[in-house]
C-alpha cells in the first residue's frame, strides 16, 4: 500500500488509543502545489492527510508551539530537526511520536543528502532517493571573484522586508526573544537599509551554525525571493570539515560550537591560527 | 465625468507626456515579480503583470523613514531638523483597482479629523492614480468588483485592444485634457459594461454580526494553530499601516513598518504582554481588518488583493479564515464587544 | 497643522528622587520658548511622549497641572531603556516632549459633583494633576467634595511628599487619606491596602464620581468596594496604560477594540470598558 496510506492508519491508530493528542502532518493547500500543516485531533480526519510534492514546510517547528502529546509525520529534514531541538533540551523526545517517512518531494533541495528520516518510533519506507553529497554549488560561487560574491549577498539581502518569515518558520530560530527585538542595548536598526538587513541575516546565520539542517524553509518562506542558502551551506561545510559533524543526525553525537574541546579548531577566533 | 478611447499607441505617447512634468511611476518587472519604479518611457506591463509584489501602500508610507535628524553637540542644545515634505509630482500608472481602493482605507488613518501625517498627506496629494483593470482574478485574488473606481483619479479598461478611459476626478481630468483623444463611443461603453455586469461572484468579506459575537470562542486558538507570526500578511497588505518608532544612532527618528503579529509589538517595557500568544495576535488581525476598522470608518480593511494569501509560507489562507469564522457557531461567545 | 512628530524642546530644571530605592524620579521641564510653551495647552489627564535623542520616546501621564505655566512634569519609574536613559539626565539637559496627547480626565462630567480619587504607588501622576487643577482657587468652586485615597506599600514611595503633606493634609477643602500596607514606625496615617481603607473612609454616594488610578491589582479590588458604596460604572473612571509610539492613533499597537487608548483614551468609564474586550 501507499505510503500515505500507511501514514493515515498510523495517525488513526495513534489518536484512537489515545497516545497522542494531535498528529501534525498536511493537507491540501489552497494554491497550487502547495501543502499546509494540518492539524488531526479527529481520528476521522486522517483522510485529509497527504504525502506528496508540496510538503515541504518543516514541521518540527510545530512542536514547540504546542504542549499536547504530539505525534508528527517527518522526513529527513524534520527529524534532523527534531534531534536538534531535543540535543538542545527544546523538546522532551518522550512528549513526540515520530512517524518517519522519505521526503516525498520531487523538485526542491537538490542537495539534500538525507531525505530519510534519521529517527523514527515508526518508519514507514517511501522511496528512498539518491544521496547527493556534494557542495559543488559552493565550489563554484568561491571561484568567483570577490566583487561578484559580495554583489550577490548584497543584492539577496537589499530586497529583504524585515517579515523575519525566513526566522519564525526555521526551527533552529527558537529564541523567545531575537536579538532584532532587544532594546537594551538595541543590536540593529529597524529599517530595511543593506547596513540593517546584513546584521540581521549574517548574524542569523552565524547563530544557526552547526545548527541548521539545510531543509531550506528560509528560502521557500520568503515572500521576496531572498535566497542566502549559500551562506548557510558554506557555514555547514565548514562545520563538517572542521569538526567532522553534520548536524541532526543522531541523538548522541554533541552539537559542535554547544561543546568544547581543547583541540578544536579555531583559526577564525581573534589570534587563532590563520586559515588558508 | 467623461470617457474617453485611446488606441494602442496613444496611451504611450500619453504617458509620455506625463512624464514630462511628473515623476510616472509603473509596475516593472524585477527578478523575483513586479514592481513599481521609475516608467522607463517605453513599455507597458506585459500579459504577465498580475499585481506588484510589494503593495502600493509603500509610496505614501514607506517601509522607512525619517521623520526627524538631530545633532547632540557636547554642551549645546541639541539641532533637530524636521525632514523637508516631499513636493515632486508624480503619477502612478499600472496600479490594481485593488490596490488603489486600499489607499482611501489609508487616509482614514494618516489623514484623520484630529492628525495629519503631512509626509503622507504630501505625497497623496501629488500623486495622480492611474489604475489599470485586471481582465480576470488571479487565484488568490478576491476583489469585490475589477472596475472599482475607489481611490483612483483615472480608470482605464481594456477592451478589444484598446484602451476605455473613465475619468473619475477633476485631477484626472486636468491630467487628460487637451490631449485629443475621441470621446468614447457607445460600442466600447457598452463592452466595458457587459464585462462590469458579468463578473464571477466572489467571497463575501462581510463577517462584522458574526464578530461581534465570537471574541472569546475557541475558533481562534484553532485557526492560529498554523500561523508561525511573521510579517508576511501584513506588510504585504496593501491596508496594513502599523509603525515602529525608533532611534537610530545615526541622528535620526525613524518610523519603520511594524506588525500585530509580532510578540514584541505589544509588550510593555514591565514584561506585561496584552497579546502574549498567537490567538490573540491572529484575532487582533482579523478583528481589526473586519470588525474594528469598518466600525470605526464604515468599511473593510481588506481589498482581496490576496497578496497575504500567495505569500504566506504556512498557507494560511484568510478566505479560509472568513469561511472558517462565518460557519462558526456563537455559541461560546460574549456579546460584550 | 502642526508635524505630530515634532517634539517641544524642554529643560529639564529639576530632578526628585521620589523613592529610597532611587527607582522613582520626578523630572521638572520649562519650555525652551514662551511660545511653545503657549502653545501647550492640556488637561489633567492628559500625556506626553518624551524622547532622549538616539534612545527614543515613551508617553507619560502629565504630573504638572496647567495652573503651573511654563513647566510640566513628570514621574518616572525605571523600567526600560528610555526610562534608563532618563534617570540619568541633570539638571540643564535637553529633552523633546510631544503633545499634550490623549482625552484627560472627564473635567465637565466632574463639574458639580463630589470627587472620590483614588490612587495607589506611582500612578498618582495624573491624579495629581487633577486634585492641583481642582484645588486651584479659580476652579474650586465648580467642584464638590473631594476625597482622596493615596496608598502606597512604605512611607518612602510615596510621590510629591512635601506637597502632600506639608499642603494637601492641612488644607479644609480636600480629605486625604494616605494609607500604607503595613504599619510602620512614625507613621500616624492610615494603614491597610486601598481597597480597604476606601471601604473605611469613603461615604457611600449616589451621584459622586470615582477616580481611580494604579496597579492592576489595586483596581480589581477597589471596584466592587466603589459598587459596594454605590458607585454605578459610568460614574468610575480609570485612566489605562498601554505600550504607545506615535500617540496620534496612526501605528496600531494600542487598541482595545476599536478604541486607541492614546486618542480615545487613556481616561475611561469603567462603563466603557465593560463594553471593550478585555486585552489590556
Amino acid at each position: 500500500m501507499s505510503v500515505l496510506n500507511d501514514i493515515k492508519l498510523k495517525a488513526k491508530e495513534l489518536l484512537e488509543k489515545g497516545d497522542v493528542d494531535v498528529v501534525i502532518g498536511y493537507a491540501k493547500g489552497t494554491l497550487n502545489g502547495k501543502c499546509t500543516p494540518y492539524f488531526v485531533r479527529n481520528a476521522n480526519d486522517v483522510e485529509n492527510l497527504v504525502w506528496e510534492n508540496g510538503c515541504d514546510i518543516n514541521l518540527a517547528n510545530y512542536l514547540l508551539k504546542i504542549s499536547d502529546k504530539a505525534a508528527v509525520i517527518a522526513k529527513g529534514c524534520d527529524t534532523r530537526s527534531i534531534v536538534n531541538l531535543v540535543k538542545e533540551n527544546q523538546l522532551d523526545r518522550e512528549r513526540v511520536v515520530i512517524i518517519g517517512a522519505s521526503c516525498p518531494s520531487t523538485e526542491s533541495c537538490q542537495k539534500c543528502n538525507h531525505p530519510d528520516p534519521v529517527i523514527a518510533d515508526v518508519f514507514l519506507q517511501g522511496e528512498t532517493k539518491v544521496n547527493n553529497d556534494d557542495f559543488s554549488d559552493l565550489e563554484s560561487f568561491s571561484k568567483l571573484p570577490s566583487e561578484e560574491r559580495r554583489n550577490y549577498i548584497y543584492k539577496e539581502v537589499s530586497k529583504c522586508i524585515r517579515c523575519y518569515a525566513c526566522r519564525n518558520v526555521c526551527p533552529a530560530c527558537y529564541c523567545k526573544e531575537c536579538f532584532v527585538e532587544e532594546n537594551l542595548p538595541a543590536w540593529i536598526g529597524k529599517t530595511t537599509n543593506t547596513s540593517d538587513n546584513m546584521i540581521f541575516h549574517l548574524t542569523r546565520a552565524i547563530h544557526v551554525a552547526g545548527r541548521c539542517v539545510g531543509c531550506g524553509e528560509c528560502v521557500r518562506a520568503c515572500p521576496m525571493g531572498v535566497d542566502l542558502s549559500i551562506l548557510n551551506r558554506k557555514i555547514m561545510k565548514d562545520v563538517k570539515e572542521l569538526f567532522n559533524v553534520e548536524s541532526g543526525l543522531d541523538l548522541d553525537t554533541k552539537l559542535p560550537l554547544n561543546d568544547y574541546k581543547e583541540d578544536d579548531p579555531q583559526y577564525f577566533l581573534i589570534g587563532g591560527e590563520k586559515c588558508e | 465625468m467623461s470617457k474617453y478611447i485611446m488606441f494602442g499607441e496613444e496611451l504611450l505617447q500619453w504617458l509620455q507626456n506625463l512624464a514630462k512634468e511628473s515623476k510616472v511611476l509603473a509596475p516593472v518587472k524585477e527578478e523575483y515579480g513586479y514592481t513599481f519604479a521609475e516608467w522607463d518611457k517605453k513599455s507597458l506591463p506585459g500579459d504577465d503583470y498580475r499585481n506588484t509584489l510589494k503593495p502600493p501602500k509603500d509610496l505614501f508610507f514607506p517601509q522607512h523613514e525619517t521623520l526627524l535628524k538631530y545633532e547632540k553637540i557636547k554642551g549645546e542644545n541639541p539641532l533637530v531638523e524636521v525632514p523637508d515634505i516631499p513636493e515632486d509630482k508624480r503619477v502612478i500608472f499600472g496600479i490594481r483597482p485593488c490596490d488603489a481602493s486600499s489607499l482611501v482605507l489609508l487616509d482614514n488613518i494618516f489623514m484623520g479629523e484630529d492628525y495629519v501625517d503631512p509626509y503622507y498627506e504630501a505625497r497623496r496629494s501629488n500623486t495622480l492614480i492611474v489604475s489599470l483593470v485586471c481582465r480576470t482574478r488571479g487565484k488568490s485574488c478576491f476583489c469585490e468588483d475589477l472596475f472599482s473606481t475607489k481611490g483612483s483619479d483615472i480608470l482605464i479598461i481594456k477592451v478589444d485592444g484598446n484602451y476605455l478611459v473613465e475619468i473619475l476626478t477633476y485631477r484626472g481630468e486636468a491630467a487628460f485634457k487637451g490631449i485629443g483623444s475621441k470621446e468614447a463611443d457607445e460600442k466600447i461603453v457598452k463592452k466595458a459594461d457587459k464585462l462590469k455586469r458579468t463578473q464571477e461572484e466572489v467571497l463575501d468579506k462581510d463577517i462584522f454580526e458574526k464578530l461581534r459575537t465570537i471574541y472569546d470562542n475557541p475558533i481562534w486558538k484553532q485557526l492560529q494553530e498554523k500561523c508561525v507570526n511573521c510579517g508576511v500578511c501584513t506588510f504585504l497588505c496593501p491596508t496594513c499601516h502599523c509603525f515602529d518608532i525608533t532611534d537610530d544612532k545615526r541622528g535620526k527618528k525613524v518610523r519603520s513598518w511594524d506588525s500585530c503579529m509580532f510578540a514584541s509589538f505589544t509588550k510593555q517595557a514591565s514584561g506585561h504582554n496584552p497579546r502574549p500568544t498567537g490567538t490573540e495576535r491572529l484575532r487582533q488581525r482579523i478583528m481589526h481588518k473586519f470588525y474594528y476598522f469598518p466600525e470605526k470608518y464604515h468599511d473593510i480593511a481588506c481589498v482581496g488583493c490576496g497578496r497575504c494569501v500567495e505569500k504566506c509560507p504556512v498557507n494560511l489562507d484568510i478566505r479560509q479564515v472568513i469561511e472558517k469564522i462565518r460557519g462558526c457557531l456563537d455559541e461560546k461567545s460574549l456579546s460584550a464587544i | 497643522m502642526k508635524n505630530p512628530y515634532q517634539p517641544y524642546e524642554m529643560k529639564v530644571e529639576e530632578i526628585i528622587t521620589e523613592s529610597p530605592e532611587k527607582d522613582l524620579k520626578t523630572f521638572y521641564l520649562s519650555f525652551v520658548t514662551d511660545q511653545d510653551a503657549d502653545n501647550f495647552n492640556y488637561i489633567p489627564g492628559q500625556f506626553a511622549e518624551i524622547s532622549i535623542l538616539g534612545i527614543g520616546e515613551a508617553p507619560f501621564g502629565i504630573a504638572s497641572a496647567p495652573c503651573e505655566k511654563g513647566m510640566l512634569s513628570f514621574s518616572v519609574k525605571k523600567v526600560g531603556s528610555l526610562t534608563g536613559a532618563l534617570h540619568e539626565l541633570e539638571k540643564g539637559d535637553i529633552v523633546g516632549v510631544r503633545g499634550p496627547l490623549g482625552n484627560g480626565w472627564p473635567i465637565n462630567q466632574l463639574k458639580g459633583k463630589d470627587l472620590v480619587v483614588i490612587g495607589g504607588g506611582f500612578a498618582f501622576t495624573t491624579l495629581r494633576s487633577l486634585v492641583k487643577y481642582i484645588i486651584e482657587p479659580k476652579n474650586r468652586q465648580d467642584f464638590g467634595n473631594v476625597d482622596i485615597v493615596y496608598g502606597n506599600r512604605n512611607p518612602g514611595q510615596i510621590l510629591y511628599k512635601k506637597e502632600l503633606i506639608e499642603d494637601w493634609m492641612n488644607r479644609d477643602d480636600i480629605n486625604i487619606y494616605l494609607t500604607i500596607d503595613k504599619p510602620s514606625e512614625g507613621w500616624k496615617y492610615q494603614v491597610g491596602f486601598v481597597p480597604q481603607v476606601t471601604e473605611k473612609v469613603i461615604k457611600p454616594s449616589q451621584n459622586a464620581i470615582a477616580l481611580v488610578c494604579g496597579p492592576p491589582v489595586m483596581i480589581k479590588f477597589t471596584l466592587p468596594v466603589l459598587k459596594k458604596l454605590g458607585f454605578t460604572s459610568d460614574r468610575i473612571y480609570t485612566s489605562l496604560e498601554m505600550k504607545m509610539k506615535c500617540g496620534i492613533g496612526m501605528c496600531g499597537r494600542c487598541n482595545i477594540g476599536s478604541k486607541y487608548v492614546c486618542k480615545d483614551g487613556p481616561v475611561f468609564s469603567m462603563a466603557e470598558l465593560e463594553k471593550l474586550p478585555s486585552e489590556y
